[in-house]
């Protein structure tokens, strides 16, 4: 019935639409501003660089579309008075290439979203963060103000207070469960295959759902559809490579990219030849590939496939012993198909299929007397629909969607019930299942150039979990030509949580998250946020600032280990329903000049969590965190990167005596006691460890040579993580007798000085 | 020139930030705290207290405390309030060695004890009260559960070891009282030159080993096994009498066990339960046993 009116009412306007492309390439433009100056109309492109303009009359009008990093087109469209007109813009991308740090439109365009928007960053600004090793995505992420890192070792989110499970990380509409290598040093999404990436960190537009922090959408390219392009990368420990061309025909362009390290084949000869005694034989792999087609003038379908892998296998010493094996992997399938129907209306389809495994065997013995230590295996699936209908009208853009996911979670952790493994993992074995419904239904309403507000509503229906209704709103007014305020607030639901244990401190070195179902005793998780910014910008220069407030209810917590120097980082069961706050100040500027560029971001929080009747701060929260980024361009082909980070330091346990339990003996019916001390902790994470700084920085110079009839650019770089080796504490742990002799409180560092190089290709 | 005003300023603001740094840090505690341990056992006539204080530096392989004496302690039993004296003539004291045979330490100063008028009685209420020459002032109370009923084994019955060898398998199904917070199993070899070993090598022969709250499902504890030495020799015996013992604690000491059982570091806030203003914990228990016999392999 609501189709049936949108659609009679589609083709009572003319309408233009059509899509902002890169000239030569024809990948898509995202985010591209799109206007007609006679009429004063103007909308934004979405990441696909789909543009609508509704409600037009007949006549001739000067089209134009701008987009931050290319030079504007302009186009004379003749609009009859039905119907549909369809306008493709190739822009020309400006002739400097070395800006990756933008700053985008002013507070009298049209913003892409109504209220506080995501946070906005370009692939490009990946290859300017110094990388530990390698470039990486997430890490990138961390550079922005509502996001923080538990600690050097992790690239894992921490959104506004909120953990990592409370995050979703989309790749091309697919859920990622753990993109991490190496135990989450480093993200596991080739840079050279993403696009764009939006961090949407409070004040969700009804459209996002499914978790309480934040939704990291990222997209990755179409390819070019001219002719083929490579880029790819030689580093330190792993290579990678992509490729991306037309499909035949025209009408469509793949990309594949892949990456894998070398460590093992490394140690593997370095071994053979005598170099060392044993090898590593560790090695991950991750690939990613899109195929995109157009189906007919606007509309498309695409379909995107990641993978990663990873294994660690400690080699057997005596024959006849097994290997141990830690192996991990994801993999990630969507399918989209948008099409635009009569012009006002846009119609978009996406299936997905997400999961990750990971599978642990240690053995203990030979032959007969084997007996496995420890045999784990996880396994975590979603697999979803999810179908969604714009209507564009001249003040109005409406939105209605619905998403099923089917998530299934199995756990099968076997160990010896004494030792090593017992400390680190629970012993559990469980099969989850859990449908989930959303709908949401919102209106975006521009009823002048400077207003715009946003209404919506989003519905969470999990089975016996529970349901739950979570009205959306936002709102931006332009104030003067460079200055905006936004507004935006909302309500929030989870059907799932994690069973890491954040206040373990196994968790500042393992990022991977195994999520389970909320049962039906806890019920679904639930937040509210509200937003509060200010947006100015002009040439060269935007800065931010937001105000969040923001509640947590019922999440899924297991209650404050008694002893969190050695708590398992995994919790089987115990959780408790646990409350959670945080409240803080952001900023986020940008400058460009014709030299180089700066992105500084500054936090101000709190936060704290609530369980089990008693509250603290969780042990990854920093009070201030101070990001800056800046580049120096060295003439046209060099640049010179750095990155500043300064923080508060982490909350810990403070040690405030020493002390003996004493153990009642029921057979002698008398306390005993045995020769160990232990210490007493005071309030949970009462004090904070001390503060934290570090300053990496990078030099990259580019070479341009014409190979096989196309020019070739070689770009050698190089990186150092902490160039000062300061020593950052990541850990403050008690110790009996330490190197004084007496009771001491030993910190255990972060990342010291880490240099990285390598070369990368672009043809 | 401007960049290199910026590193400049950059070395300048590093050098500063190299004093976060930090070595080792000593640990020196103001605070010495009291420690007050009680355990109300259902059926027994006296019950007694200790009063400790830990010392500042605390610590592994050294005395961590002190004893406290000249406490006022008392018992409350309903209408009843018994105050207990130090070092009762002919009671064992408070604090024993872990093992027999282990060195003896003595805390009778610190040491309460008294007799309660019809002892101990099992789902009864009791307040503890101390008052310490400081000032200090402790309070606790503990609801004493009642013991487990033991479904299995039955009385006297003949374990034998598994086949491949692997020790014993007992196989126990209990009627834990819905006033416990844990239960535990002690298996004692009646003949002193025997002792049982529980298969967990963290556990050793005669202590406790916790079976948390079992449910109606039977419950499965591996013993490694059982010999006897006479004079450090090893003897082979037909059959080795045993003795199971369920202890089943009130939720406080469950809590105290949970929390400091086998810990490096204790919150603490974890680190007292049923008490209020020490360290410690203030519990009951009641003590069910059951006889078995070990067969070993010829």
């Amino acid at each position: 019935m609501l189709f049936a009116i949108f659609f009679a009412l589609t083709f009572s306007f003319s309408t233009i639409n059509g899509t902002v492309r890169v000239e030569g390439s024809r990948e898509p433009v995202p985010y591209a501003v799109v206007q007609i100056p006679e009429l004063r109309r103007s909308t934004v492109a979405d990441e696909r660089g789909y543009f609508a303009l509704p409600s037009i009359p007949a006549g001739s009008y000067t089209v134009r579309a701008t987009a931050p990093g290319f030079l504007p087109r302009e186009r004379r469209v003749q609009v009859s008075s039905e119907g549909t007109t369809a306008v493709e813009f190739t822009l020309p991308q400006r002739a400097v290439a070395l800006d990756p740090i933008e700053v985008r439109g002013r507070a009298s365009e049209p913003a892409a979203a109504v209220g506080p928007g995501p946070a906005r960053l370009d692939a490009s600004v990946v290859e300017l963060v110094p990388a530990l090793a390698e470039a990486d995505v997430l890490r990138t992420l961390q550079t922005l103000p509502s996001v923080q890192a538990s600690s050097d070792f992790s690239s894992a989110l921490y959104v506004r207070g909120g953990s990592p499970d409370q995050n979703l990380i989309l790749l091309d509409g697919a859920p990622l469960f753990n993109p991490f290598h190496l135990g989450g040093v480093f993200a596991a999404v080739d840079p050279d295959a993403i696009a764009t990436m939006d961090v949407y960190a409070g004040a969700f537009p009804a459209r996002l759902g499914g978790r309480l922090s934040s939704i990291v959408e990222l997209w990755t390219r179409d390819g070019g559809r001219d002719r083929i392009r490579s880029q790819g990368s030689v580093g330190l420990i792993s290579a990678r490579a992509s490729v991306d061309g037309p499909l035949p025909g025209g009408d469509g362009s793949f990309l594949l990219s892949a990456r894998r390290t070398y460590l093992d084949l490394f140690t593997d000869a370095a071994a053979a030849v005598g170099l060392i005694e044993k090898p590593l034989p560790y090695g991950f792999t991750d690939a990613h590939l899109k195929l995109t087609h157009d189906v007919g003038k606007l509309g498309r379908v695409s379909a995107s496939f990641y993978t990663d892998d990873e294994e660690l296998l400690d080699y057997a010493e005596r024959p006849g012993e097994r290997d141990d094996r830690f192996a991990w992997g994801s993999r990630a399938a969507s399918l989209h198909y948008r099409q635009p129907i009569g012009g006002s209306l846009l119609a978009t389809f996406r299936a997905a299929y997400s999961s990750f495994g990971s599978t642990v065997d240690f053995f203990e013995g030979a032959g007969a007397a084997e007996f496995r230590t420890i045999d784990s295996d996880a396994k975590l699936r979603d697999v979803l629909a999810a179908a969604e209908l714009t209507w564009y009208r001249r003040t109005h853009e409406v939105r209605a969607g619905i998403q099923a996911d089917w998530y299934r979670f199995d756990y099968d952790v076997r160990r010896e019930p004494v030792g090593f493994f017992a400390e680190l993992f629970p012993e559990f074995r469980r099969t989850d299942r859990l449908q989930t419904t959303e709908a949401f239904l919102e209106d975006e309403w521009r009823p002048t150039d400077a207003l715009g507000l946003r209404v919506g509503v989003r519905v969470l229906h999990a089975g016996e979990v529970g349901t739950e209704v979570l009205p959306r709103i936002g709102a931006r007014y332009a104030l003067t030509p460079q200055l905006a305020l936004t507004v935006g607030a909302g309500r929030y639901a989870q059907a799932l949580h994690s069973l890491r244990d954040e206040e373990s401190l196994a968790a500042s070195y393992l990022a991977y998250d195994l999520l389970v179902a909320a049962n039906r005793e806890l019920g679904l998780a639930t937040g509210e946020d509200l937003v509060l910014g200010a947006e100015w910008a002009n040439a060269g220069t935007s800065v931010r600032v937001d105000g969040y407030a923001k509640r947590l209810h019922n999440l899924a917590l297991p209650p404050l280990p008694s002893e969190p120097f050695e708590a398992p980082v995994l919790v089987a069961d115990g959780f408790r329903a646990g409350e959670g706050s945080a409240q803080g100040l952001e900023l986020l500027a940008r400058h460009e000049t014709g030299w180089g560029g700066i992105q500084a971001s500054y936090a101000l929080s709190s936060a704290d969590r609530e369980v089990a009747g008693e509250r603290f701060t969780p042990r990854f929260h920093r009070r201030h965190v101070l990001d800056a980024l800046a580049f120096r361009t060295l003439g046209e082909r060099g640049r010179l990167t750095a990155r500043l980070v300064l923080g508060s330091g982490q909350p810990y346990t403070p040690v405030v005596g020493a002390f003996q339990p004493l153990e009642y003996d029921p057979a002698q019916g008398a306390f005993t006691r045995d020769f160990r001390g232990s210490f007493l902790l005071g309030e949970p994470n009462s004090e904070r460890l001390p503060g934290y700084w570090r300053l990496d920085v990078g030099a990259r110079r580019s070479y341009t040579r014409r190979w096989f009839g196309r020019p070739t650019t070689i770009t050698p770089f190089a990186q150092i993580v902490n160039v000062l080796n300061t020593r950052n504490v990541l850990i403050a742990e008690p110790t009996f007798f330490g190197e004084t002799g007496g009771n001491e409180l030993e910190f255990q560092p972060q990342l010291p000085f880490l240099p990285t190089f390598g070369v990368e290709w672009k043809f | 020139m401007e960049v290199l005003k910026l590193l400049v300023a950059l070395l300048v603001f590093a050098a500063a930030g190299c004093g976060l740094t930090r070595d080792p840090a000593a640990l020196d505690f103001d605070e010495r705290q009291l420690g007050v341990y009680s355990v109300l056992r259902a059926g027994a006539d006296t019950v007694s207290v200790l009063v400790i204080r830990y010392s500042e530096k605390g610590g592994s392989f050294q005395p961590a405390f002190e004893p406290v004496a000249g406490a006022d302690v008392r018992i409350v039993a309903g209408a009843d309030t018994v105050r207990l004296v130090a070092e009762l003539p002919g009671f064992r004291g408070c604090l024993v060695p872990p093992q027999p045979g282990a060195p003896e330490f003595s805390v009778s100063e610190g040491c309460y004890t008294g007799v309660l008028p019809g002892g101990v009685r099992a789902a009864a209420r009791y307040e503890l009260l101390v008052r310490l020459p400081t000032g200090e002032r402790v309070r606790g109370f503990t609801q004493v559960p009642r013991p487990v009923e033991i479904v299995a084994p039955v009385a006297n019955l003949e374990l034998r070891p598994e086949p491949d060898d692997a020790g014993f398998v007992l196989s126990l199904r209990l009627d834990v009282p819905p006033e416990a917070g844990l239960v535990t199993l002690t298996v004692e070899a009646l003949d002193e030159e025997c002792l049982v070993s529980p298969a967990s090598e963290a556990i050793g022969p005669g202590q406790p080993i916790p079976l948390g709250v079992p449910g109606a499902d039977s419950v499965v504890v591996r013993l490694a096994g059982a010999s006897c030495r006479i004079n450090g020799t090893p003897v082979q015996r037909d059959s080795i009498p045993a003795r199971l013992r369920f202890a089943a604690y009130d939720t406080a000491y469950a809590r105290y066990f949970m929390a400091t059982n086998g810990r490096g570091s204790v919150l603490r806030s974890r680190a007292a339960a049923g008490l209020d203003g020490a360290l410690g914990v203030f519990a009951g228990v009641a003590i069910a046993d059951r006889r078995i016999v070990l067969v070993p392999s010829p």
